[in-house]
C-alpha cells in the first residue's frame, strides 16, 4: 500500500488545509512536487472510492427512488420519525462499515474507526438522492423544506447500497486473487474456439445479462403509475438532462467504478468502452419501451410523446440494471 | 502512544463535507422536531393573474395555495367562490394532497364565464394533520 504510506495524518490533514503553503513545506520538510503528488493522488482515490460508492448506492437504491410512497412519506414523516430512521440506517452503516469498510483499499478498521467511513456514506447517499430526485423532476417541486424530506428518506436507504459496494463488488485490483481463479475456471478461455468466436459468444452473453438485469429492475416499475406520474410531470429540457445522464450512470458502473475487469478475446472496435456502453443504453431502452408495451397502463400508449417520456424515465432503472446484470456474469 | 491512523487528504477533505452536511440535515430536523408540535396551521389561497386565461371553450384560473406554517398537511379540501363578469357566482371544490411546510402549490380551476382574480376567494374546508 504505497499510496498509504504517503498519507497524512488527520492533524497534518488539517494543517494542510489552514496554515499558508510554505509554512507547512518549511515544517514537514516537504518539496512542493511531492505534496501536490501525494495531495492528488490521495484525491483521485477518494473519487473513485466515492464513485464506487455512488455506483453501488444506485444500483442498490434505484427502485426505491421510483416509489411513490417513499416520496410522500418522506414529506409527511414527522422529524423524528425522520430522525430516527437516519440513526437506524446509520447503524446499518456503521456495521457494514466495520465489516467491509468503504473504500477499496479497506484493511480493517475498528468499530470507532469506522464511523468515518459511515458518514460519508451517508452523506453520499444524501446527495446520489439529491441528483436523481432533480433529475426525475421531484426536487425542487413543492418547496425546499419537502425536497429536503425526500432527499432524507431516499438518502438514508441509499447510503446502504453506498456501503454496501465493498461486500458485492469488490473493486478489480482488490479481487485479484478470487479473479485469477475464476479465469482459471472460465470455460470460454480453456474452449478450443477461435478467438473471434470466443469475442462473439461473450458480447452475447453481455447482452443477455444486459437484457436480464434490466427485466429484473424494471418489470416491478413499469406497471405502476409513477411512470406515468413521472413522464407527465417532467420538463422536456430535464427529460433531455435525464437522457444524457442514464449514458454517464451507465458508463459509471461499467467502466469508471472499476468493478470487473473486461475480457477481450479480439480487440475491436465493438470493444471499445464507449461502444459497450452505447449497446447496454440501447438494450435497456428497448426492455424499457418492450415492459411499457406489455405491461403499462393503456393511456402509456395513447399518445407518442408520453410513451417516449415513459420510456426514458423507465430506462433509468433499465440502465442500472443492466448495466449491474453485467457485472454479475 | 498509539499509533493515529492514516488519512489521505482526500478522505479528509470528503470527510469533512460529510460532516457538514450531516450536521446541517440533523440540526434541521432536530429544530423541526421542536417546532412542531401544534396541529394548528393556517392555509390561504389566491389567484395568481388578474384574468382567467380561455382554454378549449372554459376560463382557467391558476390558484397558488399556500402553507405558511412549519407543519406538512394533508388532504386539503378547498372551497372556491368566484363572482363571474356576467354577475352570477360560480363556486367549486378542489382537493390537495398534501401541502408542505412553508411551500406553495399551484392549481388551475376551470370556469364556464369569464372571472377576474379579485373575486375570487379561497377558503380551506379542512385538513388532514399527522
Amino acid at each position: 500500500m504505497q499510496e498509504k504510506n504517503n498519507g497524512f495524518t488527520l492533524s497534518e490533514a488539517g494543517t494542510f488545509l489552514i496554515v499558508p503553503l510554505f509554512a507547512l513545506i518549511k515544517a514537514q520538510n516537504m518539496d512542493v512536487n511531492s505534496l501536490q503528488k501525494n495531495a492528488y493522488i490521495s484525491i483521485r482515490e477518494e473519487g473513485k472510492d466515492l464513485i464506487r460508492g455512488a455506483a453501488g448506492g444506485l444500483i442498490f437504491g434505484t427502485p426505491l427512488l421510483f416509489t411513490m410512497e417513499m416520496w410522500y412519506h418522506g414529506v409527511t414523516f414527522s422529524s423524528g420519525h425522520l430522525l430516527g430512521l437516519l440513526a437506524l440506517v446509520g447503524v446499518i452503516n456503521l456495521v457494514f462499515s466495520y465489516a467491509s469498510g468503504l473504500r477499496a483499499m479497506h484493511e480493517g478498521h475498528s468499530l470507532v474507526g469506522a464511523i468515518p467511513d459511515m458518514v460519508t456514506s451517508l452523506a453520499l447517499g444524501l446527495v446520489i438522492a439529491t441528483i436523481v430526485l432533480a433529475l426525475i423532476g421531484h426536487i425542487p417541486g413543492d418547496g425546499m423544506e419537502a425536497s429536503l424530506r425526500k432527499i432524507i428518506i431516499e438518502g438514508a436507504v441509499i447510503s446502504i447500497g453506498v456501503t454496501f459496494t465493498n461486500t458485492k463488488f469488490p473493486r478489480q485490483n482488490a479481487a485479484n486473487d478470487e479473479k485469477s481463479g475464476a479465469q482459471i475456471n472460465d470455460p470460454l478461455s480453456k474452449s478450443d474456439l477461435s478467438l473471434a468466436q470466443k469475442q462473439t459468444r461473450d458480447d452475447l452473453e453481455n447482452l443477455a445479462a444486459v437484457i436480464g438485469g434490466a427485466l429484473v429492475f424494471t418489470f416491478n416499475i413499469a406497471p405502476t403509475e409513477e411512470v406515468t406520474l413521472l413522464a407527465t410531470t417532467i420538463p422536456p429540457y430535464t427529460l433531455l438532462l435525464l437522457f444524457f445522464s442514464e449514458i454517464v450512470i451507465c458508463y459509471i458502473i461499467l467502466f469508471a467504478a472499476n468493478f470487473k475487469e473486461h475480457k477481450i478475446y479480439k480487440d475491436n472496435i465493438m470493444q471499445h468502452p464507449y461502444a459497450e456502453v452505447a449497446i447496454t443504453v440501447a438494450a435497456s431502452f428497448l426492455v424499457a419501451a418492450l415492459l411499457l408495451c406489455l405491461v403499462s397502463y393503456d393511456h402509456v400508449l395513447a399518445s407518442t410523446h408520453h410513451f417516449a417520456a415513459s420510456v426514458v424515465v423507465l430506462a433509468l432503472p433499465a440502465v442500472v440494471g443492466g448495466s449491474a446484470g453485467r457485472l454479475v456474469v | 502512544m498509539k499509533k493515529i491512523e492514516p488519512c489521505q487528504i482526500g478522505e479528509f477533505i470528503s470527510l469533512t463535507i460529510s460532516i457538514i452536511l450531516l450536521a446541517c440535515v440533523g440540526a434541521y430536523l432536530v429544530w423541526n422536531i421542536a417546532d412542531s408540535s401544534s396541529p394548528y396551521v393556517v392555509i390561504t389561497g389566491s389567484a395568481t393573474q388578474e384574468r382567467a386565461t380561455m382554454a378549449g371553450g372554459r376560463y382557467v384560473m391558476p390558484l397558488n395555495v399556500i402553507n405558511s406554517s412549519g407543519k406538512t398537511v394533508n388532504y386539503i379540501k378547498l372551497h372556491i367562490q368566484a363572482r363571474l363578469d356576467s354577475g352570477l357566482t360560480d363556486v367549486q371544490e378542489a382537493e390537495v394532497e398534501y401541502l408542505s411546510s412553508r411551500s406553495t402549490q399551484r392549481i388551475y380551476v376551470y370556469f364556464d364565464a369569464p372571472v377576474s382574480g379579485n373575486n375570487i376567494e379561497v377558503t380551506p374546508v379542512y385538513y388532514k394533520f399527522n
